[in-house]
């Protein structure tokens, strides 16, 4: 009898680490695609799985759900399907346009703008302020980038959080049915439970929000140390259009720094003052 | 294959040319090419333009001087500005340097270089939730998921950052999404030239902005 239970508790736990192995396998998959992460796919795999062994539970859950919501978990797991695939192709589209515009932008920059600001402001001065004028470039294209992006990046966002708040009400309520159920049926829904919570634990906060303003606070106080610092300058970069953006960043940073070697050679940099 | 570095310098067979002030540290004195007089360095120069690879290296270097005359070739610089270029060298004001391995010995990071580190780590976690990539590889690890008691010391110990690092860097970078990798890119560059009085910093982040690029 012992040597039974011992063998029901091997079964049990070979069936957790299959289904974690195929809610990883899934995960891996769908990152190959470039898709964001596919909470459908994973529970299709969970379900399949548990209907071998515990059909029973999977019951269970599909009635729990009619019951509290009104709607099956066939229901939820196809709108939170579509609710994927829109958060995934809004990356998809935003990561094309970034691909295409650095692209564009390299072809597009011009080391004029370092001509300009010289013919500006004079020689020895943009020797003594580089660093200063490479942040009001910098911001220059960041204003650029916010115009090409910031309308994109809030509604993927938006999108983000239907989806997040579909995943937690989901998921809320299937950790209501699941600490509702007996100690050894949940030991039959734990793949289920692990799943359940590390989605969870992503669900609180936006992290497309982070990705494109993690650094917002920051780059705003550089741009009003730059105003501080020198308003003329500040002004001027503010008032350039650029047919680039920061897809330039490292042709404008290179040339930057020949600039440096030319003041260096020509004797007008200063130590300490750039 | 042939690389111009984020300082002009010029990668070719394993080898590293670049002209240096000679206030600057970041070279070794056996790195410098010497020279006892201008035909010597000139022959040197020409015997350089033998090569028909190598035209680069001295074109590059002249760029350095800002002989926009040499921006295409060297064979068009006038005699005036390689006599320029030549008196710059042999008054060891500016010194041509060979450097057989490219890398970045003891390197420091500062604290503001640690926040950005970690910044940039809960950048790629945050694209591998959307976008559930997984990034394993050492450098990676090492430097961008540094464990808490790594972050701690990395102010104080000294890295060096050889060549498989970079190439490691950028094959891990492949898995990245393009926005992440042009934020990372972006506060990169933003934060090299906080370090525009440390060659190693401002170096290291450049670098780190260029293979994010």
């Amino acid at each position: 009898m012992r040597l039974l239970n011992i063998n029901k508790n091997i079964i049990v736990l070979a069936i957790v680490l299959l289904s974690m192995i195929i809610c990883l396998t899934a995960a891996i998959a769908s990152s190959k695609e470039g898709n964001s992460t596919d909470f459908s796919q994973v529970f299709s795999n969970l379900m399949e799985s548990t209907a071998k062994e515990n059909k029973e539970l999977l019951v269970g859950w599909n009635d729990y759900l009619i019951k509290v919501v009104g709607h099956s978990n066939a229901d939820h797991l196809k709108v939170i399907e579509e609710f994927t695939k829109d958060y995934a192709k809004a990356l998809k589209a935003i990561d094309e346009k970034y691909a295409k515009d650095r692209e564009q932008d390299k072809m597009n920059y011009t080391s004029t703008w370092l001509d300009d600001v010289t013919e500006r402001f004079g020689k020895e001065f943009v020797c003594n302020n580089i660093t200063a004028i490479m942040m009001n470039m910098i911001i220059a294209f960041q204003r650029t980038d916010a115009k090409r992006y910031d309308q994109d990046a809030n509604e993927i966002i938006s999108k983000e959080s239907i989806l997040y708040l579909a995943y937690e009400s989901y998921l809320n309520h299937f950790m209501d049915y699941y600490n509702q159920l007996s100690e050894k049926d949940r030991k039959k829904m734990n793949a289920w439970k692990v799943v359940a919570e590390k989605y969870l634990s992503i669900t609180n906060r936006s992290h497309f929000a982070f990705t494109h303003y993690g650094r917002h606070l920051n780059n705003k106080m550089e741009e009003n140390a730059m105003q501080k610092e020198n308003n003329e300058l500040y002004m001027y970069f503010k008032k350039l259009i650029l047919p680039f953006g920061s897809g330039a960043l490292q042709k404008a940073i290179k040339d930057k720094n020949l600039f440096v070697k030319k003041c260096e050679m020509q004797g007008l940099l200063q130590p300490d003052n750039n | 294959m042939e690389q111009i570095g984020i300082f002009g310098e010029f990668f070719r067979a394993g080898n590293e040319y670049a002209l240096r002030h000679y206030s600057e540290t970041d070279y070794l004195d056996d790195e410098v090419i010497n020279f006892d007089n201008k035909t010597q360095l000139r022959a040197y120069l020409s015997n350089l333009q033998k090569d028909p690879t190598t035209w680069t290296v001295l074109n590059t270097v002249a760029r350095n001087f800002g002989l926009d005359a040499c921006r295409t070739t060297i064979d068009r610089c006038d005699k005036e500005d390689l006599d320029f270029l030549c008196d710059k060298i042999l008054s060891e004001e500016w010194v041509l340097i060979i450097r057989k391995y490219h890398g970045m010995k003891s390197v420091k990071l500062e604290q503001c270089c640690i926040e950005v580190t970690q910044f940039i780590n809960k950048e790629i976690t945050a694209s591998a939730i959307t976008s559930a990539i997984i990034i394993a590889l050492p450098f990676f690890q090492a430097l961008f998921y540094p464990y808490p008691e790594k972050v701690a010391s990395m102010a104080s110990s000294a890295m060096s950052i050889g060549t498989e690092d970079w190439k490691q860097l950028a094959e891990a970078i492949k898995g990245v999404n393009q926005h992440t990798r042009k934020i990372i890119s972006d506060t990169a560059g933003i934060h090299s030239l906080h370090h525009h009085n440390n060659r190693r910093l401002q170096q290291l982040w450049e670098e780190i902005s260029n293979a994010f690029a």
